[in-house]
């Protein structure tokens, strides 16, 4: 580690989504980077562990000291302590098995599992999609399609949503007019916009995407569809041009690289990170994990000067002239707890919640507005991602948490579709479960922003957030990127190593060294 | 990785890891191999996932070695999953003028076996380079049984003495390990007619993309 360099354009702390895309941008353009995590593993609140690691990962978090202990030593000025205590992020997690018997069988499977802390599905035409396919990074990763698009009806049935115009057409569930009146809808809304045919422009932001739907007199069962499965908008506040604009992105993504508009990253969502950080590395960025941040210095300009960084035996410190840092190791005196938090629940079952006659592995999305007072994003996975063993499903629930534990926000739903207590043949079982809570990270940010004396060069990057797709992540990186760079180029495709030939600089040197001393010579 | 049959004549892409500590001449290695060239003062690899190498096996068969060097997290094996997947074949590196480097060939091992493994679930052919032979040996890969003995212990298919200033064994140990991967084929293809079916990789011109696109 002695021979590591000292200065740096930029060090970046954590291995998140944004500060892993941020990595890649930057090294990209030829900037000096270290890349810096806490863990033993790359990703942070975005990995995706095998289910023994996740245990760990939960133990050690439980295990967290609290340290409100250390700050007597953050009496001087000229440095902050950052925090280390995940304890003070994450809150409330628990997992358990059904029985011990099925801890052993599944503990033996544990490598074959994938378990995601932050799941998430893509839309082909999102943010995200779109810069790994302009940036070349799409190289590292694949992909497969969310096959099952699944509604809740009224009756309480899981109903598969169509999505391609065949789709549509071979539904049973939908009659010839209630057909026709659909795709009358889907083409007022592909047509411009600002969807003249559908609504008059000053209502755009006044009235409510639910309103807008139920004025048009549509069948209910479409009235479900397009408010729950499509647009994923139900409550008052979301507005119709939200509304539209979120139904416009989902049937424009229909189509481009299946029928489905979602794509699931195989082996987890924890990939992705990753993703950037080869293309980061590739680029000159030099990682080091399993290092603990322990405070940064800042000058008499306000700017953050060096971080002092530890592991077991040594200290180090680094220089830099832009500090960008993952929320969750922001210094103590910032921290604060914050109300706002995001639930995260994780099951194994060995049943799909919705079977398909085909007899394939699917992967599915279902949204749950107002289940117990809050919108709930169900993504089951299977063996078809990687991310199980044949025969056992993987099912994520998030949402925003509104109750004291976040077991509490999903027992709804675990009953609405699992076997608790009564015995249905029809349903799975819940084999394991593991919940937790994490603080908003995106409100802590803006909460952070807002600090008066916060060093102008040290930039805050949140987390993950309660919704479909990493739009956001995109969005984050792409404006820091732009506050340190503005007149560079966000991530340009880079050359194909297959296009690459060989003709080395020093090697040329060398000869025309060797050329020079034997005229030297010679002379 | 993928295989394609064309006119009888079979095309093999084969993704090789070329890992081991800092300065063990991996780089140097991989330029004599693909480019023949030679140069004492390489920097680190800027820019570029790996070096390609066409080789025409024999009459039927033409194999595309993609050889993957590792990047800035070399120093302190903090590899991605993306450098690891789908390789079917490794070359770890040490240095005989410094036993530190064979010291740590054990640990690139562990983490090799713990992060990839062949479709079947069978390691990935792994071959141990002492490179550097052409300079003064700290007494390591000069007891031939000794390192047969080791290789044999660790796992490893094969080992060589290999030189990449003065190209001793590079063209060898490469054919070696290529033939040990071909014995594999079997367990590598199985994986890509049960898998593959429906795996997605993007670009921007999809197949899919001009078909109806609608709700």
């Amino acid at each position: 580690m002695s021979d590591l360099p000292k200065d740096y354009d930029i060090i970046i702390v954590g291995t998140g989504l944004t500060e892993s895309i941020l990595a890649g941008a930057l090294a990209r353009i030829g900037k000096s980077v270290l890349h810096i995590d806490r863990n033993q593993f790359y990703g942070g609140e975005f990995a995706s562990h095998t289910l023994n690691n996740l245990m760990e990962w939960s133990d050690k978090i439980k295990r967290y000291p609290d340290i409100e202990n250390d700050r007597e030593q953050n009496d001087k000025s000229c440095f902050k302590k950052c925090n280390n205590d995940l304890g003070k992020y994450y809150t409330e997690i628990e997992y358990s098995f059904s029985d011990l018997e099925t801890q052993d069988k599944l503990l033996k499977l544990s490598r074959k599992f994938t378990l995601d802390l932050t799941p998430n599905i893509f839309y082909s035409r999102g943010q995200l999609i779109e810069l790994l396919i302009s940036s070349d990074v799409a190289k590292y990763c694949e992909f497969k399609m969310v096959s099952q698009i699944l509604t809740l009806d009224r009756d309480g049935n899981v109903q598969k949503v169509p999505t391609s115009r065949s789709e549509v057409f071979k539904s049973n569930k939908l009659g010839m007019l209630e057909k026709r009146s659909m795709m009358q809808f889907v083409q007022a809304v592909l047509k411009d916009d600002n969807f003249n045919e559908l609504i008059e422009p000053e209502q755009l932001q006044t009235i409510s995407f639910r309103q807008l739907i139920s004025n048009k007199k549509f069948p209910q069962i479409i009235n479900d569809y397009l408010i729950n499965a499509v647009a994923m908008c139900p409550n008052e506040k979301d507005n119709a041009l939200k509304g539209l604009n979120d139904t416009k992105k989902f049937l424009t993504s229909v189509g481009r690289f299946g029928d489905s508009p979602f794509l699931y990253s195989m082996y987890g969502a924890g990939e992705l990170p990753q993703c950037f950080c080869r293309m980061s590395a590739v680029f000159g960025a030099i990682y080091y994990l399993d290092m603990t941040i322990d405070k940064f210095h800042i000058n008499s300009e306000n700017r953050i000067e060096s971080i002092t960084t530890k592991n077991d035996k040594e200290e180090f410190k680094f220089n830099c002239k832009n500090l960008i840092i993952d929320s969750s190791y922001a210094p103590i005196d910032y921290f604060k707890s914050i109300d706002n938090l995001i639930s995260h629940c994780i099951l194994i079952t060995d049943k799909t919640i919705y079977k398909n006659d085909d007899g394939l592995d699917h992967i599915s999305l279902l949204f749950l507005p107002k289940m117990k007072d809050t919108d709930i994003y169900m993504i089951e996975t299977s063996y078809a991602s990687n991310c199980s063993p044949q025969g056992y499903f993987v099912v994520y629930l998030f949402c925003r948490n509104t109750r004291k534990t976040s077991r509490e926000n999903f027992e709804k739903c675990i009953e609405t579709f699992f076997n608790i207590g009564e015995l249905d043949e029809n349903k799975p079982n819940v084999l394991f479960s593991c919940f937790y809570s994490h603080i908003d990270s995106d409100y802590f940010v803006h909460e952070l922003d807002k600090i008066s004396n916060r060093p102008n060069n040290l930039h805050f990057v949140s987390g993950c957030q309660p919704k479909l797709d990493f739009d956001h992540h995109v969005e984050q990186a792409k404006k820091i990127f732009n506050d340190i760079c503005p007149n560079d180029e966000f991530m340009p495709k880079p050359p194909d190593p297959e296009d690459i030939i060989f003709g080395d600089e020093t090697e040329n040197k060398n000869e025309i060294s060797k050329e020079t001393n034997q005229n030297e010579t010679s002379e | 990785m993928s295989n394609t049959t064309t006119n009888d004549k079979k095309e093999h892409l084969y993704k090789i890891l070329v890992i081991g500590e800092l300065g063990t001449g991996k780089t140097s290695l991989i330029k004599r191999y693909v480019h023949n060239l030679y140069s004492p003062n390489y920097r680190a690899t800027i820019g570029v996932d790996f070096a390609l190498k066409v080789i025409n096996w024999d009459a039927n068969t033409l194999i595309r070695v993609q050889l993957w060097d590792i990047a800035g997290q070399e120093r302190f094996y903090n590899m991605t999953r993306v450098y690891y997947k789908d390789a079917v074949g490794c070359f770890i590196v040490f240095d005989v003028t410094r036993a530190s480097t064979f010291e740590a060939v054990i640990r690139w091992k562990n983490d090799l076996d713990s992060k990839v493994s062949l479709p079947d679930g069978s390691r990935i052919p792994c071959v141990l380079l002492a490179n550097k032979c052409d300079l003064a040996k700290e007494n390591l890969a000069n007891n031939n049984e000794q390192m047969n003995e080791f290789c044999q212990d660790k796992g490893f298919v094969g080992w060589f003495e290999t030189s990449a200033k003065d190209d001793i064994n590079v063209e060898k140990a490469s054919k070696f390990l290529i033939s040990k991967i071909l014995e594999k084929e079997n367990a590598i293809r199985k994986d890509e007619e049960k898998q593959a079916s429906d795996k997605l990789t993007l670009t921007n011109e999809n197949k899919q993309e001009n078909k109806k696109r609608c709700c």
